[in-house]
């Protein structure tokens, strides 16, 4: 790869029709024999046709993904999540942490309600203990 | 880093969100390669782009990037593309790799090479449009000659001299990138080796 640094190329003189009608498998035989001719006339000929080779059928490769590519459509997803603070990358772990978070809320605030209505309903009066659950807590021992 | 990406880094850092979105928009396709490569999945692609962008965007006060931006966010993309793979060819694929820092410098030419793929894929869609149209028929939906000179109502003849044209215009691209002068070379091994 480093010698095409040593030999500028001209490429008015290429053979191209024959060159990229074997790319794409396009050759008639009179042609395969002109294209063989050329390729054994010079090693430069043939290192010549296997860089417009690998040109042809390895780097044009991607071309469908980059044509594909959409940086305006793309953009406007990141602007979104932009100026939102640490939720803009960690934004689906925040609000499944949120979300936790008032579920355990929600049951700490059933049991607790639930069970001091449970207290209350089964031992009569005694009203003023139900104020939190570590109240609740220590009333509940002397009664088992 | 260069001096262009040092202004760039700068304006990042101070909130300049106009800069960043030109940064974005002027490489998206870079990274968003690089990540195809792995992946083969533009969705996940574009959405691990974004990622790291939204990252750098969020952290640049805290981040510590010396050689290059480009190349740090390169390589952010390409890990975090590795670490979406699934682990059977995950594990392969570091099976295969060599030590960190010749790692670094492999991942380094790759990124040359993306680049170089750019400056080709930018070459075609400058092509005239009926030139681009021909040579994307045959090159990228395989129609052969004679399926495209009656596709388009044009002579073999012309189809040939479309795809030649196109192809004399790509080799010239490589040509040209190939002979980059010497200078260039000197300064980019300067900021590779400059940390």
């Amino acid at each position: 790869m480093n010698m095409d640094e040593r030999t500028p190329y001209d490429d008015a003189g290429l053979p191209w029709d024959l060159i990229l009608s074997a790319m794409q498998g396009e050759l008639t035989k009179e042609q395969e024999v002109q294209l063989n001719e050329w390729l054994e006339a010079s090693a430069a000929n043939q290192e010549t046709y296997e860089r417009v080779a690998r040109l042809y059928r390895e780097e044009l490769a991607d071309y469908p993904l980059y044509a594909a590519a959409r940086e305006d459509e793309a953009w406007a997803k990141v602007q979104r999540r932009m100026g939102k603070g640490r939720s803009g990358v960690s934004k689906g772990r925040a609000r499944v942490l949120t979300l936790k978070s008032w579920a355990a809320a929600a049951a700490v605030v059933i049991l607790v309600v639930g069970g001091g209505l449970w207290y209350f309903s089964t031992k009569n009066g005694a009203v003023a203990y139900a104020t939190t659950a570590d109240q609740q807590r220590s009333v509940s021992l002397p009664d088992g | 880093m260069s001096p262009e990406e040092e202004q760039i880094w700068q304006a990042i850092r101070q909130r300049d969100e106009k800069i960043f979105e030109a940064y974005y928009k002027a490489n998206y396709r870079l990274f968003f390669l690089a990540s195809c490569k792995y992946l083969r999945d533009p969705v996940v692609a574009e959405e691990i782009v974004n990622d790291v962008f939204l990252r750098i965007w969020e952290d640049a006060l805290t981040l510590d990037i010396q050689v290059s931006l480009k190349f740090y966010i390169y390589r952010a993309v390409v890990n975090q593309s590795l670490n979406a793979l699934d682990k059977h060819k995950r594990e392969r694929l570091r099976r295969e790799e060599l030590k960190e820092d010749l790692r670094a410098a492999d991942e380094w030419e790759e990124m040359e090479d993306n680049e170089l793929k750019l400056k080709f894929y930018k070459a075609i869609d400058e092509l005239p449009t009926q030139c681009r149209k021909v040579f994307k028929l045959s090159r990228f939906e395989g129609l052969k000659q004679q399926e495209i000179a009656e596709k388009m109502g044009i002579s073999i003849k012309t189809v040939k001299n479309h795809i030649t044209r196109a192809m004399k215009d790509l080799h010239k691209v490589l040509l040209d990138y190939k002979h980059l002068p010497l200078w260039l070379l000197a300064v980019k091994y300067f900021f590779w080796c400059h940390h």
